[in-house]
């Protein structure tokens, strides 16, 4: 699975390139993102503006990153569309995850 | 609810591997959106098929390919049926309840949230109607979307 990254001061913005993330990409995104976090990336700013469909295992795999960063940093997610909003709602992670509008503020989000 | 004929049926043969599963469900979505039913909910059936056929690749057929998975989509006047098919291993029925209801976690602590065993509780929540039957050897999950 694709994703493109970029660093902005300590925080690693990763937008995936895909346009659906389920079971067939889960365990590879999950892997380019633990990678990530084991690189010493612990402030993450998820952009889901490419993504149109989300399944409970790319669920399962944004989940595991959160996980994996603990308490030391934070995962936000941003650009989210509605039909993948329904799925957080759905599994109210909703209440788990910081969701943000534009990359901009959640950039703001992780800065603070 | 089978008690009368569909309008319209058509059947989807997969073999039994997850880069398959997206093709029902593409096609289950584009035959939501021709009925037609609202983006959102075109795009949540989808999701609960794409679950259901996971679910069958993964757990009943332990992602061993070469086996299939088959989606019958039946569209009646007030309603859309999915029936999703395998001859792999069976569904505990105790368990299969168990996942449908409520996903416990507590949203502040990460150690208690769940990496896995969400799709069946999201199949349950999105459709108005979920049934798991074994016969003859043969798992089939139903689902039934209501027409509002």
């Amino acid at each position: 699975m694709q994703i493109q990254e970029k660093k902005v001061g300590n925080i690693l913005i990763v937008k995936p390139s895909e346009k659906r993330i389920d079971a067939s990409v889960a365990t590879d995104f999950k892997g380019k993102m633990i990678d990530r976090i084991n690189a010493g990336n612990k402030r993450i700013v998820l952009n889901l503006a490419g993504v149109d469909f989300i399944d409970s295992s790319g669920l399962g795999a944004i989940i595991s990153s959160l996980k994996a960063i603990g308490n030391d940093g934070d995962l936000v997610i941003c650009e989210i569309k509605e039909t993948v909003m329904t799925l957080f709602r759905l599994t109210r992670m909703n209440r788990v995850f910081q969701i943000i509008s534009t990359e901009e503020e959640a950039l703001k989000a992780l800065s603070g | 609810m089978e008690d009368t004929h569909p309008q319209k049926s058509v059947t989807f043969v997969i073999e039994s591997r997850l880069e398959n599963v997206s093709l029902v469900g593409v096609a289950v979505k584009a035959i939501c959106e021709s009925i037609p039913l609202e983006e959102i909910i075109s795009r949540n059936i989808e999701l609960s098929v794409v679950e259901g056929i996971t679910n069958a690749v993964k757990h009943a057929y332990c992602l061993q390919q070469g086996n299939n998975v088959e989606t019958t989509v039946l569209i009646f006047d007030d309603r859309i049926t999915i029936k999703i098919s395998d001859t792999g291993k069976s569904m505990d029925p105790q368990r299969c309840e168990q996942d449908c209801r409520e996903i416990n976690f507590e949203p502040g602590n990460s150690e208690t949230l769940p990496v896995g065993g969400m799709g069946l509780h999201i199949m349950h929540s999105i459709m108005d109607e979920m049934h798991y039957e074994t016969a003859s050897g043969k798992n089939t999950m139903t689902l039934v979307k209501k027409f509002r």
